[in-house]
């Protein structure tokens, strides 16, 4: 199951380390001093990351899961079904494979900026480094959990529409999407902010817990 | 917990492979299953039989936990099919061939395999290694590159080299080309005859059930009409062909039409399409005491046998 989900998702992953990179092209230039790099960090990553964890979390098996009962489901799904493995087994390997993609990107791109960009290195301490990827790997897993929510409860069409409206959510156009992605996980560099980090982390844990439940509940209910 | 068959089913369904009992399943406004029962016998090839829509996949579908039943009970192996713990124990033991015949697309034929491969601990590899061969299938080739022929075989070799118990099969050979059917019914045989595995198979290719089954249930609006052997079926199912004399009168031709017939012990009337002027029945059991009351009232009657088509279309409406 995990190669299967690995196969899955590489062509996803592939995607979003071309816009990673892409995007790191753009922003890397050793003239620019920290405090332009403070707003980097703060307003354009956390974004970018949570793009990534909404791609990857989309399609492969949720979106053949989703299927109402009696229609056509997809080929695959059936020969899927069919191997003596649970339901729940299924989804979670899935996500959790599309998890760890987002969250290798997310290591991956932060290393190339670190060591691309000594200001970023006067910016933050080891330990403020740490925790600020603490805040956006919380971040990042809500963002990748409502999408692979969606993927879960939508046919394919709509979660098409439904990771798009997500991607423009947090993009900047809808304000909660940007307290969880500009506020919550910057919260180490941005000190003016009054919200304890531990409370921002836990939050996401919970919220993140809350809708892998949902979605294997769902997945499990389901009828082909 | 785990109901013993005994519980779920009665009289001569204990011991059976497979046993559904009064299964009922909608989708949305759309009967699928309407009270069926069947038993399937351990170590036979069994055929349902059915037109489309007639609740074939959909009794597939609730064998593998892949939908569950609105209400009814099942067991496969004298597990429950309605849970989902049995149901994973269930597909250990189960091979299955989808009517599509889909594999994971984005994987070569080697990959499929080695990733079936690693579900069942049963994996027979000497069977896998010969059905390669024998299917002239290519390692490298992506599943999604090859032909509906050549995918049914890799579907058939991933089922049967599980280690299975059951082979489930929706439409085998639907799509193939002749001589791919005919090696994969061959295939099929062959593997029954060397390790006894039941074979459940849904099909409509009549001539193709009537060469490789032992048994049949025939399906309309999700429910069995009929259930039997092939061989009892062929020997006991019979046609009483009724035919008025001409010089009756109107009156003795309405009372010949409304005959309350002697049906004997063990004897079913299938169907009937009678009328004034005569008409069949088709029967299961002692045709010959039929035709003989009939016979006793002064009509021609004669009695034949039934190919498996003609009940077919008969029993799902096709042929009055």
């Amino acid at each position: 199951m995990w190669y299967k989900s690995w196969v899955e998702v590489r062509w996803r992953l592939v995607l979003m380390a071309l816009l990673n990179t892409f995007i790191a092209a753009l922003l890397l230039d050793d003239t620019v001093p920290a405090a332009v790099w403070r707003n980097r960090l703060i307003g354009n990553l956390p974004i970018v990351f949570a793009m990534n964890a909404i791609v990857l979390a989309g399609s492969g098996i949720a979106s053949q899961l989703s299927q109402r009962p009696g229609q056509l489901v997809h080929p695959s799904m059936m020969f899927l079904l069919s191997l003596p493995i649970t339901r729940s087994r299924i989804v979670l390997v899935r996500q959790a494979v599309g998890a760890i993609a987002s969250l290798v990107l997310l290591f991956a791109t932060m290393a190339v900026y670190v060591i691309a960009a000594p200001e970023i290195r006067e910016l933050i301490t080891l330990s403020s480094g740490a925790l600020f990827l603490a805040c956006i790997t919380s971040v990042l897993l809500v963002a990748y959990a409502v999408s692979a929510l969606l993927s879960t409860v939508l046919d394919q069409l709509w979660q098409t529409y439904g990771a798009l409206a997500l991607i423009a959510a947090v993009l900047g156009g809808f304000p909660a999407a940007r307290f969880w992605t500009v506020v919550l996980a910057p919260a180490e560099l941005v000190t003016r902010h009054w919200m304890p980090v531990s409370i921002g982390i836990t939050t996401c844990a919970t919220l993140t817990a809350a809708m892998v439940v949902i979605s294997v509940r769902t997945v499990q209910r389901k009828q082909f | 917990m785990t109901v013993p068959p005994t519980e779920l089913l009665d009289g001569d369904r204990r011991g059976a492979l497979i046993a559904l009992k009064d299964l009922h399943k909608r989708h949305g406004d759309t009967v699928a299953l309407r009270g069926l029962t069947l038993t399937v016998p351990e170590g036979a090839i069994f055929a349902l039989l059915g037109p489309n829509g007639c609740g074939k996949t959909t009794t597939i579908k609730l064998l593998l936990g892949m939908a569950r039943a609105d209400s009814g009970r099942g067991t496969v192996f004298g597990l429950r099919i309605d849970d989902e713990r049995d149901s994973v124990a269930i597909r250990l033991r189960t091979g299955f061939v989808s009517e599509t015949k889909e594999l994971f697309q984005q994987m070569d034929v080697q990959t499929t395999i080695r990733l079936v491969r690693s579900f069942y601990p049963r994996w027979d590899s000497a069977l896998e290694h010969r059905l390669l061969k024998e299917f002239a299938l290519t390692s490298n080739k992506k599943t999604s590159a090859l032909s509906k022929g050549m995918r049914a075989k890799l579907a058939l070799l991933v089922a049967c080299c599980r280690g299975a118990d059951l082979l489930v099969l929706d439409e085998p050979t639907d799509g193939l080309d002749p001589a791919a059917a005919e090696q994969l019914l061959e295939t099929l045989v062959s593997m029954v005859a060397e390790t006894g595995l039941t074979v459940l198979l849904s099909s409509h290719q009549l001539h193709e059930v009537e060469r490789v089954a032992d048994g049949v249930a025939i399906m309309r609006d999700g429910a069995v009409v009929l259930r039997g052997e092939l061989d009892e079926l062929r020997a006991r199912v019979r046609r009483v062909e009724v035919r008025c004399p001409v010089e009756q009168t109107a009156f003795e031709r309405a009372s010949f039409a409304e005959i309350a017939l002697t049906i004997p012990d063990g004897t079913t009337e299938i169907a009937s399409a009678m009328s004034n002027n005569g008409g069949s029945l088709l029967v299961r059991g002692e045709a010959d005491v039929i035709a003989a009351q009939y016979a006793a009232l002064g009509a021609d009657v004669s009695v034949h046998a039934v190919p498996l088509r003609e009940l077919f279309l008969t029993l799902t409406g096709v042929r009055a």
